[in-house]
């Protein structure tokens, strides 16, 4: 196998593969906890370590990990590391727990995670792993970040729970209701992909220029 | 002129006629409520064209006329008062989501110009369900004024509003004609039917899903009114107040989002008559028309389907 | 191959036990480690559930406190007594209710005070509400909150609770979110009218 460099994992975990934007996965709570973005951070937070601490532990029993059952034991390690967020966060942010409600347990289902366990943890080192996870998390939290920024702002008008938009502003609350999330993440993922495609067309074209 | 709107527009008939139909209630809207709705109709309208354009300007494709039907629409069923911007966001909205976003015209799952207000209905509630204007008086009603009176009681503004809130019912007559505050192109019955009698006449809207709407309205009114007075108005007055009429005769109607079989149509638009009753009389929303289109243009495909699914079963069973 | 290796004895994790084993290791391993976690922290949640409740009770009692932990744990053992349907400030004898209803979209929750007397209300709080962020979600703010603390129960005609404009109006509505205000009056209305009957139609406390 050819030896993966940390220089690719970012570049894949946060652009080239974006897990939101690209793959489309963990929409459920891309879409559930973007209406502020504190909630949007923590969640994001939460995310970035289960997904690195189950793919260096993933990668860790990789080796002594029976095949066939190697999806139960992924399933186990995430359960563990989703708990622990669980009660971390009710135990000392009490309120972002509320905010986020059944969101944090979720992290569980979310895609992303079981999604690099099977696709990169268990077929490379640990601390590579490790590595992945983290820009694998990053990216999803990213792709977060700017879905929040914009419902907080056009929804509250306020930045991290600042007013900035100022006195005559008037809210347009259909952004921090749920469908608001739809259209925001839409948009986002249909920007993305067009500033992609430019991209690599005029990459493409330029290889042949290259020839 | 007529050479410019040549190459950017592409002629459909049946969207010149719709336009045809909403002229009277178009004229109504600026006769009650002054020469600002001419303004609000013209933001409308021109920011729905640009938002089209902006799609199909890639192509060399022209704007369909029915962005010029979807803008007025819109630009109808809001207050009077309505600020500019919210009309200009609201229309943007609706083409780009509703419409442009399925792939333009012909393909749209929604109506374009529910989805703007649904959108804005959500968003804006007191510039859109609180701010309301009386009707303008005097030798050339609206014509000589930019704008009505302010009205201060919000709780009894509107006919529904009044209902909801106080019990009170408005005269019949007024309703009918229209001056009454309101959006601006819903309040006169009599200029949306005449806008009905054109469409039918001319065969450019469905009469199935007019009579669907209607039936589904007041079958299902007419039993709750008798059951639950103090909730649910009595038919005649519940068609005659709010966007019932104007929904029924230019929204429901849009043959896009609308099933394509005639027994789908009347089903759909039964669909549509029963939600506005559930959701005037027991939600804490004043009007339902909007979120009636919306779960109507939701199962439009399906009752299509499931009508024709059930005709081939029909058909079968008859052969053999 | 087989039997040779038959012969010699599998190694450990190509037995068909193995996997079995492998799994209840990993299990007991990252079981231990949360209950260990869940075990240190229970207390923290425990308590962290209970304090808003009594954060809320006591300031709808209308009871000075300070906004620590300990600080509403003491002042609510010292201030509050708990008897079936009400919480009562053991000073003033300011009686504290919970109660339900349905807002716009979901349902909103709270405690409410009266007086002993039952003649005024003496403060309102929600401790459950799933209105619209930023317009009836603004219930949770505290200008609207504030003022029906002191509003006297028989001074509004429609009341006890009316906003303004309307005759005897004694609150003010939240502007541009009309339907959750009227949800506010709707749930509060009927139970302030229901408690007053519980005690007698007002005048003497129910719990004397």
């Amino acid at each position: 196998m050819a030896k993966i460099k940390t220089k690719d994992v970012w570049i894949m975990g946060i652009w080239k593969e974006n897990p939101v934007v690209i793959q489309v996965l963990g929409i459920c709570s891309a879409l559930a906890v973007t209406n502020r973005m504190d909630n949007a951070l923590i969640m994001g937070a939460g995310l970035i370590f289960v997904t690195a601490f189950s793919e260096f532990t993933v990668s860790i029993l990789r080796m002594h990990t029976p095949k066939h059952i190697r999806m139960m034991v992924q399933v186990l390690i995430i359960s563990a590391f989703v708990i622990i967020v669980d009660i971390y966060l009710k135990a000392y942010l009490p309120n972002a727990s509320k905010a986020l409600g059944p969101y944090v347990g979720l992290i569980i289902t979310n895609c992303i995670i079981m999604g690099r366990c099977e696709v990169f943890a268990q077929k490379n080192r640990p601390a590579i792993s490790f590595l992945d996870g983290i820009f694998n998390g990053i990216g999803y939290t990213l792709v977060l970040m700017v879905v929040a920024f914009a419902r907080e702002l056009l929804g509250f008008g306020t930045f991290f729970g600042i007013p900035v938009m100022g006195q005559g502003w008037m809210n347009w609350v259909i952004m921090i209701m749920p469908p608001g999330a739809f259209f925001m993440l839409a948009l986002v993922v249909w920007g993305v992909n067009t500033v992609r495609e430019k991209q690599e067309t005029s990459e493409s074209a330029g290889e042949v220029k290259a020839r | 002129m007529a050479e410019l709107y040549k190459k950017h527009f592409m002629k459909q008939k049946m969207m010149e006629r719709m336009l045809w139909a909403l002229a009277p209630a178009a004229l109504g809207s600026v006769w009650f409520f002054g020469l600002r709705a001419l303004l609000v109709m013209g933001v409308s309208v021109l920011f729905a064209c640009f938002a089209e354009w902006l799609f199909v300007r890639k192509n060399g494709g022209r704007i369909s006329e029915a962005a010029l039907v979807t803008g007025l629409i819109f630009a109808l069923s809001m207050p009077p008062k309505v600020p500019l911007w919210i009309v200009a966001l609201g229309i943007s909205f609706g083409m780009v989501f509703g419409k442009m976003a399925f792939g333009g015209f012909g393909t749209n799952l929604f109506n374009p110009a529910i989805a703007a207000r649904a959108f804005v209905y959500i968003s804006f509630s007191k510039p859109i369900n609180a701010d309301w204007t009386g009707v303008a008086t005097g030798a050339f009603g609206g014509f000589s004024k930019f704008l009505g009176p302010d009205i201060q009681a919000v709780s009894s503004a509107t006919p529904l509003l009044a209902f909801k809130n106080t019990g009170e019912v408005f005269p019949y007559m007024k309703l009918i004609l229209g001056n009454v505050s309101g959006s601006m192109g819903e309040t006169s019955a009599v200029l949306i039917l005449i806008g009905a009698a054109y469409l039918i006449k001319t065969k450019s809207a469905d009469w199935r899903l007019m009579a669907g709407m209607a039936t589904g309205f007041f079958t299902l009114s007419a039993i709750l009114s008798l059951l639950q007075p103090e909730l649910v108005a009595n038919p005649i007055y519940g068609a005659l107040s709010g966007s019932f009429l104007f929904t029924m005769v230019f929204i429901v109607t849009e043959p896009i989002s609308a099933p394509k079989t005639s027994k789908g149509k009347f089903i759909y638009g039964m669909l549509a008559g029963v939600v506005v009753v559930i959701i005037r009389g027991y939600a804490l929303f004043t009007e339902g028309t909007t979120f009636a289109i919306l779960v109507a243009n939701t199962f439009g495909p399906l009752v299509d389907e499931g009508v024709r699914h059930f005709e081939k079963r029909e058909k079968k069973v008859i052969a053999s | 191959m087989t039997e040779e290796k038959k012969a010699v004895g599998r190694p450990l994790h190509e037995t068909y036990y193995y996997p079995v084993i492998f799994m209840v290791a990993l299990t007991v391993v990252f079981i231990s480690v949360l209950a260990y976690l869940n075990d240190s922290t229970r207390e923290i949640i425990e308590t962290a559930g209970q304090i808003n409740e009594k954060e809320s009770i006591l300031y709808v009692l209308g009871i000075d406190h300070d906004s620590t932990v300990e600080g509403i744990q003491s002042a609510y053992e010292e201030g509050v007594e708990e008897e079936t349907s009400a919480f009562v400030a053991k000073e003033s004898g300011i009686e504290a209710f919970f109660f339900t209803g349905s807002g716009l979209w979901g349902d909103i929750e709270g405690f409410i005070s009266i007086s002993r007397d039952m003649k005024t209300l003496e403060g309102l709080t929600f401790t459950k509400q799933s209105e619209t962020p930023g317009l009836g979600g603004r219930i949770e703010e505290l200008w609207f909150k504030e003022q029906f603390r002191g509003v006297e129960i028989d001074s509004a005609e429609g009341g006890p609770l009316a906003y303004r404009p309307e005759p005897g109006g004694n609150v003010d509505a939240i502007s541009g979110a009309t339907s959750t205000s009227k949800a506010v009056l709707n749930i509060l209305n009927p139970f302030i009218r229901e408690k007053l009957d519980e005690s007698g139609g007002g005048g003497s406390n129910g719990q004397d």
